[in-house]
């Protein structure tokens, strides 16, 4: 299935987040073999909308479709320290560590990072609130790379 | 032993890691990519917007600027050929290239690394048991003994006087110029051979040192081997790389001038026989030197070197593929009987460096522009708004020239290098500018010291 990124510079409506309009993007996404694609605004909005599978994230209390608008000089990333695939949760539970929204603390676990057997956490660096999830289940990641958003405690 | 030939429907491997960056990670990823399989490109995260990450089908970063910690970094390099799938580990030059255990971890890993085997890498990385492998295989090696260096300083001496004065100390582990000493009289052997021996430990990890016949003018000519799993063995003609300035080489050629056919021939066969005398795989080089005309060995180089181009492009073989079909389990493409060296070629490193004093200059490249035309190859990762790294090796662009006689490849090459422009930062252009205008560099009457000397003359 392909992932598919759009970087739009039109405006993105109150009304495009609505719950149903999503839910229609995604069929037509699904039925274009699109697994998901992530839309910026010009106001600094990361919307990612995923299809099929990979929406059962939604219901690990990951939910990326749900996320909320964020200024991007008002987030600090979370980031991989290895290279391999995002797991959003570890396979050896049920849930997330941390669904976006939450609040999360310093070294709090948020994310993994799989290489084969090899399962390495991915940490917050500072107390705040996770505020996205930049990349999909399964997808790539290398060192450094942004995993997270967090938007820091006051 | 020769191993059964595989199906080319079922290779042994479909995508390749290319385990280092730069010009080498492109000209393997091309190769590769020519070939059907799929790559992954790794970077450090100084090399995150390196232009190439495009051009693959995967690029992951795995670690930070400082190469122990990304392109150094064994257990980074295997993780991501792991997580990306890879069947197979390309590590270029330099880096991990010549890592006997590194190449033993990829097998270990059940990955295919597209070398020669660790046995071979071990062997040859140890000037002793190197020498000691191409005495027995009929190899011309330097004047001096096989084994290391005693502990006593008499038994040295007699060893030196035996050899004639002037010799060089060398340590075991060494290589690329460094840890070695010329001596030219008794007075200085004892202080020579205990500081060189404390560099080897330090630098290398052991204090083991050898000595050798110090030749004063030769020149530096190495001869390209391909090797398959099959007990077949080529060499694909020579190569000057006498224009060197710290033992770095910054000009190299093919065909050596003014060397005989038939001496030539003889050495070449010999390196491809002591190929399967130690059970050589994948490419490699001969390094000896040459003077009055004979040869002398000095090391093998057991992987892809900078200067492979110029090889290529007199031969016609594109050695990287070979490389890659020779760890797929294929036979070689060619037959000794197939190798027809043709014409001429030059290549010259484009370094970021400041031409006079040589130090290096990072910074971002304003303007790049590169020659083109009939017989010119520009191996290159760099462009327009690439940011030269002050972490790695300041290399940025090699450029290649061919032509059917030397007089026209050096018109090329100073044509071409009139075409090239690197705007941004200092580069050794105006170096190269100036060599291709030298008479005795344009007449081959070169050796080692050619380039030293003609740039302390410069200086003045």
């Amino acid at each position: 299935m392909m992932k598919g990124r759009k970087r739009k510079s039109g405006s993105l409506t109150a009304q495009m987040l609505d719950p149903a309009t999503l839910e229609q993007i995604a069929l037509w996404l699904e039925g274009a073999g699109v697994a998901s694609i992530e839309i910026e605004t010009e106001d600094g909005r990361l919307v990612r909308i995923v299809t099929g599978e990979d929406a059962a994230l939604r219901d690990a209390g990951v939910d990326p479709v749900a996320a909320a608008p964020v200024e991007p000089h008002s987030v600090r990333p979370a980031k991989s320290q290895i290279a391999g695939h995002f797991l959003p949760v570890h396979p050896a539970r049920d849930a997330a560590e941390a669904a976006i929204g939450a609040s999360v603390f310093p070294e709090q676990i948020v994310g993994f990072v799989g290489i084969g057997p090899l399962i390495m956490p991915i940490r917050a660096e500072e107390a705040g609130t996770l505020r996205a999830c930049t990349v999909g289940p399964g997808d790539l990641v290398g060192y450094g790379d942004t995993v997270f958003l967090i938007e820091p405690a006051q | 032993m020769m191993s059964p030939v595989p199906s080319e429907s079922a290779p042994r491997f479909e995508k390749v890691l290319i385990a280092n960056r730069g010009e080498i990670a492109l000209r393997v990823q091309r190769a590769t990519r020519e070939m059907g399989l799929r790559t992954v490109m790794i970077c450090s995260e100084a090399d995150r917007d390196a232009p190439y990450r495009q051009a693959g089908d995967e690029f992951v970063c795995i670690g930070p600027a400082s190469p122990r910690q990304s392109y150094l970094n064994q257990a980074a390099v295997l993780l991501a050929a792991r997580a990306t799938g890879a069947g197979a580990i390309h590590p270029g030059y330099g880096f991990l290239s010549e890592n006997a255990a590194f190449a033993e971890a990829v097998e270990r890993a059940g990955l295919i690394f597209i070398g020669p085997p660790a046995s071979a890498i071990r062997t040859m990385g140890d000037k002793i048991a190197a020498k000691r492998a191409m005495i027995e295989a009929g190899v011309p090696c330097v004047p001096g003994p096989d084994a290391a260096l005693p502990e006593d300083l008499a038994s040295i001496a007699a060893i030196a006087e035996g050899i004639g004065y002037p010799v060089i100390i060398k340590a075991a582990g060494g290589g690329g110029g460094r840890g070695m000493r010329v001596v030219h009289d008794p007075s200085a052997l004892g202080d020579a051979v205990s500081v060189t021996r404390e560099e080897a430990r330090r630098a290398f990890g052991r204090p083991d040192l050898y000595i050798e016949k110090f030749l004063a003018h030769p020149r530096h000519i190495e001869f390209q081997v391909l090797c398959d799993e099959h007990d077949n063995a080529v060499w694909l003609g020579h190569r000057d790389c006498s224009m060197q300035r710290r033992h770095q080489k910054v000009v190299e050629e093919a065909p050596a001038p003014a060397i005989p056919a038939d001496i030539v021939a003889a050495v070449g066969e010999r390196c491809a026989n002591a190929c399967r005398k130690i059970g050589y795989r994948g490419a490699g080089t001969f390094e000896f030197l040459y003077e009055d005309g004979a040869f002398y060995f000095i090391e093998m180089n057991t992987r892809l070197q900078v200067e492979h181009p110029v090889t290529e492009m007199t031969s016609g073989i594109d050695i990287v593929r070979e490389q890659l079909r020779v760890a797929q389990g294929l036979p070689l493409t060619i037959s000794q009987a197939d190798v027809r060296t043709y014409g001429h070629s030059f290549e010259c490193r484009i370094n970021a460096e400041d031409p006079f004093t040589f130090a290096a200059s990072p910074g971002t490249i304003t303007a790049a522009q590169f020659p083109g035309g009939p017989g010119v190859r520009v191996d290159t990762h760099v462009t327009t708004g690439y940011r030269v790294s002050p972490h790695y090796d300041s290399l940025i662009a090699k450029l290649i020239v061919h032509a059917p006689t030397r007089e026209e490849a050096i018109r090329r090459m100073r044509v071409a290098l009139a075409d090239t422009a690197i705007d941004g930062i200092a580069t050794n252009l105006p170096l190269h500018r100036e060599l291709f205008a030298e008479p005795a560099f344009c007449a081959g009457q070169t050796d080692i010291h050619y380039l030293e000397t003609w740039l302390g003359e410069r200086k003045k």
